[in-house]
């Protein structure tokens, strides 16, 4: 799945576009950041409502390109900025953690 | 090439935590190790490294990589862990609600480390813990050939 398949399905882009289209494989849906850490793999969309920077260092550490912030949780100036310098996709949806998996699985995007 | 680093590390400084293990994965990025290793690497760096940001008094990481191995020793300067076979245990946590509601507390962090490290001791008093974990060294083309 490449980023412009999720903004072009209703899933607000809250970086800026990266320069290249970001290929993502998989998913992991998780709150607790150490179970993120040892679970999810390279190249994972990551689905949590964990908004602090430390959410950011977790996807930047096992390469997560991407992570969608369920149920419209505020995503601060600071956590962009900072996935920004980390060439990391932040995406937000209103949907809880388990809409959104369903949502990409019935889009035939998962 | 041989490397030697150490970092800083304040207490409950959130925003700046994991900023020492995102260096360390940087360095063995362009070291040309193995993408398993720089993982388990990373997990482990990064659990020790917010245990020091939420648990202590504050205190510092050293990195070291010689011809053999990785070492990584997180030192603080307490209030030290009251019962480290009980902290080993997974599912168990001291951790505070402030701490739980920022994604922490699962008590999985001294087992991810100990999962993700070749060879680990704990040593922790009323005046500190030194976390020492060692990795054995794994570069790309032995990583590739397996």
């Amino acid at each position: 799945m490449i980023v412009s398949d999720l903004s072009n399905n209703g899933y607000l882009l809250l970086t800026k576009p990266l320069p290249d289209e970001t290929i993502t494989s998989g998913i992991y849906c998780g709150d607790l950041l150490s179970f993120v850490l040892s679970g999810a793999k390279a190249g994972n969309i990551l689905v949590t409502i964990i908004a602090n920077l430390n959410t950011i260092a977790v996807a930047s550490l096992v390469d997560l390109p991407v992570i969608i912030f369920a149920q419209g949780v505020h995503v601060s100036k600071e956590m962009i900025i900072k996935a920004e310098q980390e060439m990391i996709v932040l995406m937000s949806s209103s949907m809880t953690s388990a809409e959104i998996i369903i949502d990409l699985v019935q889009k035939n995007l998962l | 090439m041989n490397v030697s680093k150490q970092y800083l590390i304040a207490p409950n400084d959130y925003f700046n935590a994991g900023s020492a293990s995102s260096d360390i994965k940087k360095t063995l990025k362009s070291m040309n190790f193995s993408n398993d290793l720089i993982k388990r690497i990373s997990i482990a760096s990064y659990e020790a490294e917010i245990n020091i940001v939420i648990h202590s008094y504050g205190g510092f990481v050293d990195f070291k990589v010689n011809d053999t191995s990785i070492l990584i020793q997180c030192v603080d300067s307490g209030p030290g862990i009251d019962n480290v076979e009980l902290a080993m245990s997974p599912g168990f946590s001291t951790a505070s609600e402030t701490v739980r509601l920022n994604g922490f507390g699962a008590g999985m962090g001294l087992p991810n480390i100990k999962n993700s490290c070749d060879e680990l001791t704990i040593v922790s008093d009323p005046n500190g813990t030194i976390v020492t974990m060692s990795f054995h060294r794994v570069e790309v083309s032995q990583d590739d050939s397996v």
